[in-house]
């Protein structure tokens, strides 16, 4: 019995051969080098490195720009992208049901998402444009350098764009929670006499857990990870205002010839993630369903 | 049982490592395949393929391979510095490279991946009795030397100035400011006739720095003050022509003589108010009208002009700047010589000249100043063979982190948050935070 079982563990450890493999090359070695990198003074032109310890996360944290990206990278995370959810949650329940209006929200409200990210972010880019675009057009021309060139509003006019190409999808992932909940339980509801919020609370909101917990993670992997947008619409600009922490690691790599900080930035973002998760753990823990059972 | 259970696991761990072992062995297998570097016969010449294209390096290295029995192999691309970044690290560089503007070559240089040059110079140039380093204008090439030793070349260059439509000021009756007090009397007019006088690449405050910060600050403290600036001596970014510089730049935001939203504009945009008549000046480099081209109206003409000057002040009123993209030899490549040949024949009179000519831009090699030029740089080639000053913003390539913060800075400034005064101690606490910094090498501007 004892020699099947070796024989049948045998077999499943050698299929992981391969996956386990690509995985140490391509994800466990990566993640030990740029640690390992994230030591050293490291222009990235030469063969030169120099072993300086924590000295570039010490940089790091002398310069304006990189709090600026943990600030806009966590307001991402802790306000625009609540709002984010909040708004989803809503025209999910608005496009449920046979009236006009949530038959034209389901045909809408994946429009941005039907563009690449790219187009989008030129779109709006165009849109603020503070001499010809359209919300001057519309009578919104906002502050003398425009929505994205002053440094009160540039955050906002960002978010607004980051809301706009997101809201589509968290929709859609609620509609589809929305959609899997049982009919009886509708029923059962209108039995009860809940309603509304009520209903809301007690009903939708615990039987959507699971579909929360998905937007949830989605949504944090998304916020910390913006990149192409400010890449296509600011570049961080005015004065790092809508700066990103990935944004201002490609930057540090790219241009500044700084491999050794931006490896250092990796390891703060991959710590800040790995915080989030847990946070994230934290509240989704338990099933509320399963719980009361 | 509890025995059997217990071997059980104990088998099933040995089985885990031994997986493990195994993954490691092909882990290695793949990290060694691409290792083996083979000697390579070719000269590798990798080049930045920006406005003027790469046929030129390669017509011209066949041309030297036929003649000599080299065999130079030229690989350009628009992001040529994607291929050479890599290959630097692995210490396996190109023999000669023009990676383009976005590879920080100072970075090379001071981490000892580029050649020293100096003694090349003093060979014969292609085809010449005269030393190599006595064909180039000396302005230019000094601009690739750090303590008197030359690492980076210098080939084509671009002047740096402001822009202004010829027929839209004859037709106003508006006249080229070449003061600051005339500048200052033209905006009003501009302004009054409804245009926005002057537009800038607000998203990239370079252009800002190079086309009114620096000329102003050289306008009223002279050459030494501008080194001063790039040579971070204390207290230089709070002295009064910075002061003054910031003041201009202030000023004219103050009336309304920026066009309104630039601040938040990208070069083509701000380029496109330009080339569209929303806006009468713009700063920029002599690629201005092949970068706009393509959706410039038909029949629009630009000329070149300098920035105004101030009549008080210690500085050249012909002082113009330029800028080079360089060129070098990495220490680590394979074939330094034919390397160093090819970039002689690049350089020769001959092939100088041909450049010029098929491109349409200036050259560093002396004497091939180009005739015939288009209206948009003859323009600036009248102000380059009358300029008794050519300068360049060395500390851009010197120090680009702490350039980008002057940027942002700049931008401050540009919104009103900043008065002159604490737009120089912002920029000079900066700076004794970089000087303070020993692990960036420093560098020495010198004004000739």
């Amino acid at each position: 019995m004892a020699g099947q079982d070796i024989r049948k563990t045998g077999f499943v450890l050698t299929c992981l051969v391969p996956g386990l493999t690509l995985y140490l090359w391509l994800v466990v070695v990566p993640f030990i080098k740029t640690l390992e990198l994230s030591g050293y003074r490291f222009s990235g032109v030469s063969t030169k490195r120099t072993w300086v310890g924590f000295e570039n996360f010490a940089d790091l944290g002398n310069r304006e720009e990189f709090w600026w990206a943990v600030r806009n990278s966590f307001t991402i995370l802790l306000v625009v992208a609540p709002i984010l959810l909040l708004m989803a949650m809503g025209l999910a329940h608005l496009a449920q049901g046979d009236s006009k209006g949530a038959k034209l929200m389901r045909t809408i409200y994946l429009f941005p998402n039907l563009i690449s990210l790219v187009a989008a972010a030129l779109i709006w880019r165009a849109a603020y444009n503070p001499s010809v675009g359209l919300l001057r057009g519309i009578g919104l021309a906002g502050p003398e350098n425009g929505w994205l060139g002053d440094v009160g509003t540039a955050f906002g006019a960002f978010a607004v764009a980051f809301v706009w190409v997101s809201l589509g999808f968290y929709t859609m992932l609620y509609c589809a929670g929305l959609a899997g909940i049982p009919g009886e339980v509708h029923e059962a509801c209108e039995l009860e006499g809940a309603k509304g919020w009520r209903k809301y609370w007690l009903v939708t909101r615990p039987l959507m857990w699971p579909v929360r917990r998905v937007a949830s993670v989605h949504v944090t992997i998304a916020s910390l990870g913006v990149f192409a947008l400010v890449n296509v619409m600011t570049e961080g600009a005015p004065s790092n205002r809508t700066e990103t922490m990935l944004h201002s690691l490609y930057r540090m790599m790219t241009t500044g010839g700084e491999f050794g900080k931006a490896a250092a930035m990796g390891v703060v973002m991959m710590v800040v993630t790995a915080l989030a998760s847990i946070a994230l753990w934290g509240v989704f823990r338990r099933n509320p369903v399963e719980g009361q059972r | 049982m509890g025995k059997l259970k217990f071997m059980r696991n104990r088998s099933r761990f040995w089985v885990g490592m031994g997986v493990l072992a195994l993954s490691v062995v092909g882990l290695v297998a793949c990290n060694g395949g691409g290792g083996a570097a083979e000697t390579k016969k070719e000269t590798e010449v990798m080049v930045f393929e920006g406005g003027y294209g790469k046929d030129f390096y390669e017509a011209a290295a066949t041309e030297f391979n036929e003649k000599t029995g080299a065999t130079v192999v030229v690989i350009g691309d628009p992001r040529i510095d994607q291929q050479v970044i890599p290959r630097m690290q692995k210490g396996s560089p190109p023999d000669l490279t023009y990676p383009g503007w976005r590879f920080d070559s100072w970075k090379a240089v001071q981490d000892g991946a580029v050649e020293e040059l100096s003694a090349a110079l003093k060979e014969p140039a292609y085809g010449s009795e005269t030393p190599w380093g006595e064909t180039f204008n000396p302005s230019l090439l000094k601009l690739g030397q750090s303590e008197g030793k030359q690492y980076l070349m210098p080939y084509f260059f671009s002047l740096f100035g402001w822009y202004y439509d010829p027929d839209l000021f004859e037709e106003k009756g508006w006249t080229v400011p070449k003061t600051y007090a005339e500048l200052l009397v033209l905006c009003q007019q501009i302004k009054a006739s409804g245009m926005a006088p002057i537009t800038y690449q607000g998203q990239y405050p370079d252009y800002m720095i190079a086309g009114m910060l620096q000329p102003w600050i050289l306008s009223s403290g002279g050459m030494e003050a501008l080194a001063a600036c790039q040579n971070l001596e204390p207290g230089a970014w709070q002295s009064e022509p910075v002061i003054r510089a910031a003041k201009m730049v202030r000023e004219l935001r103050d009336m309304g003589y920026f066009q309104s939203g630039a601040t938040a504009m990208s070069h083509t945009e701000a380029q496109a108010e330009f080339i569209n008549r929303r806006a009468a000046m713009i700063p920029c480099g002599t690629w201005l009208y092949s970068e706009m081209e393509s959706s410039m109206p038909e029949g629009r003409r630009m000329k070149f002009m300098l920035p105004p000057v101030l009549t008080d002040g210690k500085g050249d009123p012909t002082a113009l700047m330029v800028k080079v993209e360089p060129w070098f030899v990495p220490s680590a490549a394979k074939n330094k010589k034919t390397a160093i040949d090819y970039f002689k024949f690049l350089t020769s009179q001959e092939k100088a000249t041909q450049f010029v000519k098929e491109k349409g831009t200036f050259m560093a090699v002396k004497g091939s100043t180009p005739t015939d030029l288009p209206e948009h740089l003859a323009s600036a080639g009248e102000l380059y063979d009358a300029s008794s000053q050519l300068w360049a913003a060395q500390w851009r390539e010197w120090y680009p982190d702490f350039y980008k913060i002057v940027g942002d800075i700049v931008t401050e400034l540009l919104n009103g948050e900043l008065t002159p005064e604490e737009f120089g101690a912002k920029v000079e606490a900066e700076a004794e935070k970089l000087r303070a910094n020993k692990n960036v090498a420093k560098y020495k501007y010198s004004a000739d």
